[in-house]
This record gives structure tokens, C-alpha cells and sequence, in this order.
């Protein structure tokens, strides 16, 4: 078992003619992801080259789905057109979309957040890495190799410290069961506490571990709701210790606003809940080791 | 370099959507550009890893390699003292 993506998972990609879109989707397939076709408007009836697979071109996601049978969309659009992209992916009744695109306007994902709400539609992202099932199903650009099977799930703001906290545990010999990237923008879809209830049905999934960072609350609200309903072990880890108040570090969410949301305030609620906080991102994968034994 | 008091520079990339080779390309030239007269540690790991570490050990220059993040940030304050 694992969540959201496995050997079922068929995938296309929207944006696949661009030269992020075009790389990935390669790297995925590589991995041994089923991907079973492209969008990109205009270009429909055309076939791409990857890893020696001819992938049909669609000028819709509704001709795709129709075509494929795909199940799961990932975008790289460019961030003016991505919010649309992500609407045409949901209105194609895609039930999980996977964005990768960095800079789609805040008040775009507001108009997406709202067009989602009530419907069945999962949303990964926007400016996140995407979500791999180790073995089964790559989604997204994060490195392949670094994965191995096993019983860790793992939640990350940060794409490169998921890839950090996955090669330590790697490393140590214990693999992972699903692993997502939520993404650094302020106003996204799905965020710790809903993947931390897939992760608590999960039978594969033995223990988490949760990477957040400066700003907002969603860290200070799963650490609440894992010392209620969370059952498996969880170590953390919170970047940005060191980020001065008001500067916006890296991420669009990334900011210490009106005195809330530091490094020190989140590591509180994580510790007076009882979950293992990394004190260094050296140390995320020892620290869930040590919980496991 | 126009800050003396910068001891040591130390460059950590885990490589997704930025590939490693890219990154080493880009950290030669900077070295080349700009004359590097202190210690120099990089940590790749990523996309394209073996390609970077590769062109980063071909170069000839004085790179100082790491292997894990903590491993860069001994051997940077090991070679800034």
C-alpha cells in the first residue's frame, strides 16, 4: 500500500512540450511511472519522443482523459496559465492534480481553492516537487534514485529537504512508503493534516515525517491535531531558525508576519505535542530512526 | 570576495528541478570569473550527480568535496580555521 500514487496511477502531463514539462515527464517514465499522454493546446494529434515511447499530444485534458484514461495530471505550465490549467484538470473530472509550476499568482489559487471546494478533486501543490510511491510511481522532478520501498511517509513544504530527509533515511536502509511535496505557496491544496490521515489509514506506513517551515500556522495545526488523532510516530523538522521577521525567505509563504509563525514557536507546538523535532537538517532522517526502535 | 570578512564558502545543492551539472558548470565558471581565495567546499547530490561531481573533480581546482550536508559543514569550518 501507499497513498494517492501507485502502479495504478496513469499519468499525462500538461505542459509537456516545454523543456521542464518535456525532461520530467521523461525522468518519470524512466522511473517506471505509467505515463499515458500530453496537453498542450495547439499541438494535439502530435506525438513526442521519450525514452524511445511515442506519447500522444492532446489539445485538452478532456481529449486525454478520453483517450488515456488517465487518472492523475501533473503541470508544469508557465505560472500565468497554470491556475487555468489546473481548472481544465478538474473540470475533466482528473481526480488529483499534481502542480509543479513556482509563481502562479496568489490570488489565482484563491479563485482555484474556491472552484475546488465541495468537490472530489485533490490538489498537490502548486510550487511543491510532487509525490512519489518509491518502486511504483514518480510524479513530479524530484531525483529517483534517492527513494527505496519501506515504511516511511514523509510531508514537506521544501522540495530540496524532502530530497535531504529521504537520502538520510535511504541511507540508513529505510525506505519510504509515499512522500509529497505540499509546496511553498502560501494558498495550496492539500496540507499536512489531510495527508496525515491518509498516512494513519496507510497500513504500509509505520512513522512520518513532517518538514515545515516560517509562516503561516498549518504546522502549529498538525502538531495539535497529531498529538489527538495521530497514532504513528512523527519526527519534524522547521527551516528558516534563523530568518530575520518580515523577510520573505525563498518561499511565497515563507514569512514571519505580525509576529507569528517563527521557527521557535512552531518547534514549541511540535515538542509540547510530543513529536521528535530535528534540531539540524542533518538530522531528520537519525531522529525518526531513533523513534523507531 | 569583496568581503574580507568571508572565511569560507560553502555550496550545498540538492539537485530536483536544477541539475548538478548545471550547478558545477555554473561553479566554475564562477571561480574562474572571480579569483577564489578562500576555501571552497560542495556538497551535490541530485539530478545529474555523477556528471557534476565529475566535471567538478576534471576542473583541477582547489574544490574541497562533501558527501552529506553535515560532512560539508565540518570540512568548511574544518578549512575556514
Amino acid at each position: 500500500m501507499s497513498i494517492l500514487v501507485d502502479q495504478n496511477t496513469r499519468l499525462i502531463v500538461q505542459g509537456i512540450t516545454g523543456t521542464a514539462g518535456k525532461f520530467h515527464a521523461e525522468q518519470c517514465l524512466k522511473y517506471g511511472t505509467t505515463l499515458v499522454g500530453g496537453v498542450t493546446p495547439g499541438r494535439g494529434g502530435e506525438a513526442i519522443e521519450l525514452d524511445s515511447q511515442k506519447i500522444p499530444v492532446f489539445n485538452t485534458v478532456s481529449a486525454a482523459v478520453r483517450e488515456t484514461a488517465a487518472n492523475v495530471s501533473c503541470i508544469f505550465v508557465p505560472a500565468p496559465f497554470a491556475a487555468d490549467a489546473i481548472l481544465e484538470a478538474a473540470d475533466a473530472d482528473i481526480p488529483l492534480i499534481i502542480a509543479i509550476t513556482e509563481g502562479i499568482p496568489v490570488l489565482d489559487m484563491v479563485r482555484v481553492k474556491r472552484a475546488l471546494q465541495g468537490t472530489d478533486v485533490r490538489l498537490i501543490g502548486p510550487n511543491c516537487p510532487g509525490i512519489i510511491t518509491p518502486g511504483a510511481c514518480k510524479i513530479g522532478i524530484m531525483p529517483g534514485y534517492i527513494h527505496k520501498t519501506g515504511p516511511v511517509g514523509v510531508i514537506s513544504r521544501s522540495g530540496t529537504l524532502t530530497y535531504e530527509a529521504v537520502w538520510q533515511l535511504s541511507s540508513r536502509g529505510l525506505g519510504q512508503s509515499t512522500c509529497i511535496g505540499i509546496g511553498g505557496d502560501p494558498v495550496k491544496g492539500l496540507d499536512f493534516i489531510d495527508l496525515l490521515e491518509m498516512f494513519e489509514t496507510d497500513p504500509q506506513t509505520e512513522a512520518v515525517i513532517v518538514i515545515g517551515e516560517i509562516g503561516g500556522n498549518a504546522e502549529e495545526e498538525a502538531a495539535r491535531w497529531i498529538k489527538d488523532n495521530f497514532t504513528k510516530p512523527v519526527a519534524a523538522f522547521i527551516a528558516g531558525a534563523t530568518a530575520p521577521k518580515g523577510r520573505r525567505m525563498g518561499h511565497a509563504g515563507a514569512i514571519i508576519s505580525g509576529g507569528s509563525g517563527s521557527a521557535a514557536d512552531k518547534i514549541k507546538a511540535l515538542e509540547s505535542c510530543g513529536i521528535a523535532v530535528a534540531k539540524t537538517p542533518a538530522e531528520m532522517g537519525e531522529t525518526l530512526v531513533r523513534l523507531m526502535k | 570576495m569583496s568581503d574580507k570578512s568571508v572565511k569560507g564558502i560553502l555550496v550545498n545543492i540538492f539537485g530536483g528541478i536544477m541539475k548538478c551539472d548545471v550547478i558545477a558548470n555554473g561553479i566554475l565558471t564562477a571561480v574562474k570569473q572571480v579569483n577564489v581565495s578562500v576555501p571552497l567546499v560542495v556538497r551535490l547530490e541530485g539530478t545529474n550527480v555523477e556528471l557534476g561531481k565529475k566535471i567538478l573533480k576534471e576542473s583541477g581546482l582547489a574544490i574541497i568535496p562533501a558527501d552529506s550536508m553535515a560532512d560539508a559543514a565540518q570540512k568548511i569550518v574544518q578549512a575556514a580555521k
